[in-house]
């Protein structure tokens, strides 16, 4: 009940946002050029679609994060493995990580093209460094709690390497890895955005940042606005569907 | 003339302390075969550090445990636990799924006589969060029962259940040990529990 009304609310609050656009847009003191109207965007944003433009380069920019997650979460798995084994790797990582997840990833980007260059392999350093920090701390935290809570029961019953791994640790904590890698999504997709916007890392391949930054140079607005729509409805896609936690009581 | 009782497990001179505080020292105990041995005393007396010595789970700091090589011939967990917190039952897994973790080679017919043995035949595909307290610890149950050992070690075992459940499981035990002749080391802290079960009992 509660949840269907908050459904009506949200077409409302859509419905009304459009309107109060379309009457800025019309009446309002803007140019068509800085505030173009709904239809104008709509048209743009399907003209785009049509050139593939905007498909590709959304694929393209969810295909590097993925690229970049699945990395991370191998090195994750590496790091969880060595740092159960090893209270000096843990350690370690814990303080690198204190380090180094409070910087964005923007920040060290000039540095990556110091060494790397204007390449795709200081695109996916960067990326690496925005998705890996969060899965190591929900994972390592995951780790840490299914290894008090079957300590005792693993030892006792002697279970295998395999067992452990799989049947306790990767499946006690599925959970916390759809959470963790909706948190590194969402930090890698912000900052995928804005390395290619601010520094537009190109090659023959390249993504929505890219995409809003030839925009702008085109003075193409309602091409800009077609494309922050489709950031939006990626992030929707991905942050509010895809990764969304389980809530208390919903089935698994 | 009574056979003389085998000694399945021979504790000696056993000592640990945890810092400064030295939790039993110089601590002699023989576990016999075919008894339910009570390890009894108040929180903190040490109950389930004994138990984690016996279990192999914890090291003494000095002092001997010897194993009858009997209670390592044809299982690969000589001494199975059944602990007192439910949440050792894996929730992501079904009954029949936490059995088939400990014992690989488990066959239907083996599976289908344990589940018999704790009445949880008709729960078999159900997750631990469907179950009451008392089926879980029985699946805890069944779990160790699988190994083949001839031993089991529970820990504080019907600690979390109610009164009525507690005194059903009890009478489950009792029953269970007499049809499988298995040697039992419980720890408690309740009396009238430790009283009904032991067949001897030993404070702590």
């Amino acid at each position: 009940m509660k949840t269907n009304r908050s459904r009506y609310y949200k077409i409302f609050i859509i419905v009304l946002f459009f309107l109060a656009w379309e009457a800025a847009a019309r009446f309002g003191p803007f140019s068509e050029m800085l505030f173009p109207g709904l239809a104008t965007i709509g048209r743009r944003f399907w003209g785009l679609l049509l050139e593939e433009a905007l498909l590709f380069k959304t694929l393209y920019s969810i295909a590097v994060v993925w690229l970049a997650m699945i990395l991370s979460l191998a090195a994750v798995v590496v790091l969880l493995i060595l740092s159960r084994t090893s209270l000096f790797v843990k350690t370690a990582v814990d303080l690198i990580r204190a380090f180094a997840a409070p910087i964005p990833g923007v920040a060290i980007l000039p540095l990556v093209i110091l060494w790397f260059g204007l390449s795709r392999t200081s695109m996916l350093l960067i990326m690496i460094h925005a998705t890996l920090w969060p899965l190591w701390t929900q994972l390592s935290l995951a780790v840490e709690r299914l290894s008090r809570r079957f300590s005792r029961f693993e030892r006792a019953y002697r279970l295998s390497l395999w067992k452990r791994f799989w049947h306790l640790y990767c499946l006690g904590a599925a959970e916390d890895l759809k959470s963790a890698l909706g948190v590194a999504w969402s930090r890698g997709w912000r900052a995928l955005i804005s390395v290619e916007m601010i520094f537009g890392i190109t090659g023959s391949q390249s993504g929505l940042g890219w995409l809003l930054y030839e925009r702008r140079m085109y003075m193409d607005t309602a091409g800009l606005y077609a494309g922050l729509a489709a950031i939006a409805l990626c992030g929707i896609l991905f942050e509010t569907w895809i990764f969304r936690p389980e809530k208390a009581g919903e089935p698994a | 003339m009574k056979p003389p009782k085998k000694t399945f497990i021979k504790l000696e001179r056993l000592k640990k302390s945890f810092g400064r505080e030295v939790i039993f020292e110089d601590f002699n105990l023989d576990v016999y075969d075919n008894e339910i041995l009570v390890i009894m005393g108040p929180s903190g007396a040490g109950k389930s550090t004994l138990l984690n010595v016996i279990g192999q789970l914890e090291p003494c700091d000095s002092g001997e445990v010897h194993y009858h090589p009997e209670l390592f011939e044809g299982t690969k967990v000589p001494l199975p636990f059944v602990f007192q917190e439910f949440d050792t039952l894996l929730p992501w897994k079904t009954v029949e799924g936490n059995i088939r973790l400990v014992a690989k080679d488990l066959s239907e017919t083996e599976l289908q006589g344990v589940l018999d043995t704790v009445a949880l035949s008709e729960h078999r595909h159900k997750k631990p969060a469907a179950l009451s307290g008392g089926m879980k610890q029985r699946v805890g149950i069944a779990r160790a029962l699988v190994c083949h050992s001839k031993i089991l070690l529970m820990d504080e075992p019907f600690g979390s259940l109610d009164r009525d459940m507690r005194l059903k499981m009890q009478d489950f035990l009792l029953d269970l040990q007499h049809r499988t002749g298995l040697t039992i080391v419980l720890v408690t802290h309740d009396l009238e529990e430790a009283e009904k079960l032991g067949t001897r009992i030993v404070r702590l």
